[in-house]
């Protein structure tokens, strides 16, 4: 049987991951509470959050969310939480969507060292593009494969447009665009000469599906649509890991993608 | 059922090619009422007698012969690039009443400069065959995109091109065409030769557009380039003060794509072009202001005809010519586009071939 957990949250939390909504829709696996010492901690991504999130541990979390974090040192974070067994889930704009998993191994097997990802964000003007490229790095991660070198071609107050390249070998190219004109969305494709996967995310807070399309020789292939928000399947996933006593590497990962965004 | 031939404008065709079988004449076969084909030239005498038989034509492999028939009155030029300056500017002094020359209409900007001069010398009108310039689903657009060409900030153009064939065999039946050969992208001068091949066959059909939105044309500086595999081009570019990337890859799938698109931080428009060759309609352009968008097109024409429908009205007077210079701009824009994006392709290549030894 589901164990129902409760949840803690910021006004800041609340804002930017839809904590309330998301918890409202899961009313068997979660619970709101006031109480300091609720089972899982919402922190937002804002200046000193990993401090925020190892003082939750100290409290007694037993499963920390952050959304959108910024970039930060998350070192003493990751000991704290290894030590406790505490997994420290990290909430991005795309990463939980649940069409990423639902393509990833589709990405997988057309991603070599002769592929060309194509990575865009549209994100609303005036958007910190620090956070817009931690976000696409997690995507990319989640989708296909972690980025292991990155260089601006272009970065000023409209969006950037970025070469890099995958673990794998793969080249890849990463844009954001920046306008209010369109709502937010994050789409990743590879073209291959006879196949192609393409993705189409929308916004965080949406339960709107993203679309995974599979093409080839035989035609194309929409993937079965999942209408949950990525914010939801992120806390879905914090009360599975919670429930099962395991913890996640999330940290690690935000630490690699955080030092190429600090390091350009 | 035939429209007489003394009624019509007369049509000669310069190149006989899979652009004429696959593209002009399935055009023309839908404009009855306004043109008949009166004569092709090939170089070779085969393709120009077959090609002609198709439409009851006359033929030859002389372009002066084609030229001094009185019965042609609109020269249409689709041989290689390299002759069309030289074609342009015979046709304009034989006095024919219009000319559509496939793009580009040069290979360099002191030939555009030469074909202006003999145009206004002669007064022939000349049009370029940049068939989204004339498409209705663009054209809509440009009536209701309001302020976007002084807001916008980012051009986008895509193009994911499946074989022609593909679509050639749809419109007609070619009876020749040439070869696509897989190249080496990972050598500098094919990884140049690729993109500049890919500028001026494929990226040109939209650079007009490209340049629409981008008043400092001349200022332009090319940040990056690549060639993805199997061949085709990623470029990105500061033009002005703008944030521009044009991308083309060549691929063996049957999907096609062309996308064409201008962002502000207020407006989008986003045009999805059908692709060429078949007769499948205009383009259709969607207009987004935050939450709402206008969808304009598809319309029952593509650029194609919109473009034989001007030169019919060109040849008839009904219409004012185009400004000559701004065809200039255009070809010198695609030219300097090609050269940066070569040298830039060139140099990349040669550091990551250098890096790999």
């Amino acid at each position: 049987m589901t164990q129902q957990l409760t949840v803690t949250s910021s006004p800041e939390a609340d804002s930017t991951g839809a904590v309330p909504q998301v918890v409202a829709s899961l009313p068997v696996s979660l619970h709101p509470s006031d109480d300091g010492a609720a089972a899982l901690v919402a922190i937002a991504g804002d200046g000193g959050w990993a401090e925020r999130a190892i003082a939750a541990i100290s409290s007694g979390a037993r499963g920390v969310m952050v959304i959108s974090p910024s970039p930060a040192d998350v070192a003493a974070l990751r000991e704290r939480a290894n030590a406790q067994g505490v997994p420290v889930v990290i909430d991005t704009e795309w990463a939980h969507n649940p069409a990423v998993a639902a393509s990833a191994p589709h990405f997988a097997s057309h991603n070599d060292e002769n592929s060309l990802l194509e990575a865009r964000v549209n994100a609303p003007a005036g958007a910190d593009l620090d956070q817009v490229l931690l976000a696409q790095l997690a995507l990319i991660r989640a989708a296909v494969d972690p980025v292991v070198r990155l260089a601006y071609a272009r970065r000023n107050e409209h969006g950037y447009d970025a070469l890099a390249q995958l673990a794998g070998g793969a080249q890849a190219t990463l844009t954001a665009i920046l306008t209010n004109a369109i709502p937010a969305s994050a789409t990743l494709r590879i073209i291959k000469p006879r196949h192609a996967v393409a993705l189409g995310l929308p916004g965080a807070g949406t339960a709107a599906p993203g679309k995974v399309t599979v093409s080839g020789p035989e035609g194309a292939t929409l993937l079965p649509t999942l209408w949950e928000s990525a914010h939801r399947a992120a806390w879905r996933r914090l009360h599975d890991l919670v429930e099962a006593g395991q913890t996640c590497d999330d940290l690690a990962a935000f630490a690699e993608d955080a030092a190429l965004v600090t390091e350009n | 059922m035939n429209p007489s031939k003394t009624s019509t404008l007369g049509v000669g065709m310069l190149g006989a090619g899979p652009v004429t079988q696959a593209i002009h004449l399935p055009t023309l076969s839908r404009l009855r009422e306004v043109f008949h084909v009166a004569k092709i030239m090939d170089v070779d005498p085969q393709i120009a007698e077959s090609v002609a038989g198709r439409v009851g034509a006359g033929w030859t492999t002389s372009m002066d012969e084609l030229l001094a028939d009185e019965a042609v009155q609109v020269v249409v030029i689709c041989s290689p690039h390299q002759f069309h300056a030289e074609q342009v500017i015979a046709a304009c002094r034989a006095g024919k009443r219009a000319i559509l020359c496939e793009k580009p209409f040069a290979m360099s900007q002191a030939e555009a400069e030469q074909i202006a001069a003999v145009s206004r010398e002669t007064g022939v009108p000349i049009i370029v065959g940049a068939m989204h310039t004339f498409d209705p689903g663009w054209l809509a657009a440009k009536e209701h995109w309001g302020d976007l060409v002084e807001t916008a900030h980012t051009i986008r153009y895509s193009i994911v091109l499946p074989p022609n064939p593909r679509f050639e065999d749809f419109a007609t039946e070619v009876i020749t065409r040439p070869e696509r050969q897989r190249q080496n992208r990972h050598d500098p001068e094919v990884a140049a030769g690729i993109v500049r091949g890919g500028i001026m066959g494929l990226a040109i059909h939209d650079l007009p557009l490209v340049r629409a939105f981008c008043p400092d044309f001349t200022d332009l500086e090319v940040l990056s380039c690549q060639v993805p595999d199997p061949s085709g081009y990623l470029v990105n570019l500061r033009i002005g003060d703008r944030n521009v990337q044009i991308f083309g890859i060549n691929t063996e799938s049957w999907e096609p794509e062309w996308i064409f698109e201008a962002v502000s931080d207020t407006t989008s428009l986003r045009i999805d072009f059908t692709p060429s060759y078949v007769q499948a309609g205009s383009a259709t352009a969607t207009i987004s202001h935050g939450g709402e968008s206008e969808v304009y097109g598809p319309y029952a024409y593509n650029g194609y005809e919109a473009e034989w429908r001007y030169l019919a009205d060109l040849a008839s007077g009904k219409a004012a010519p185009l400004d000559v210079t701004e065809l200039i701009h255009d070809l010198t824009f695609a030219l300097d586009v090609a050269d940066k994006a070569s040298t830039a392709v060139r140099d990349a290549t040669a550091l990551t071939k250098e890096a790999s030894v």
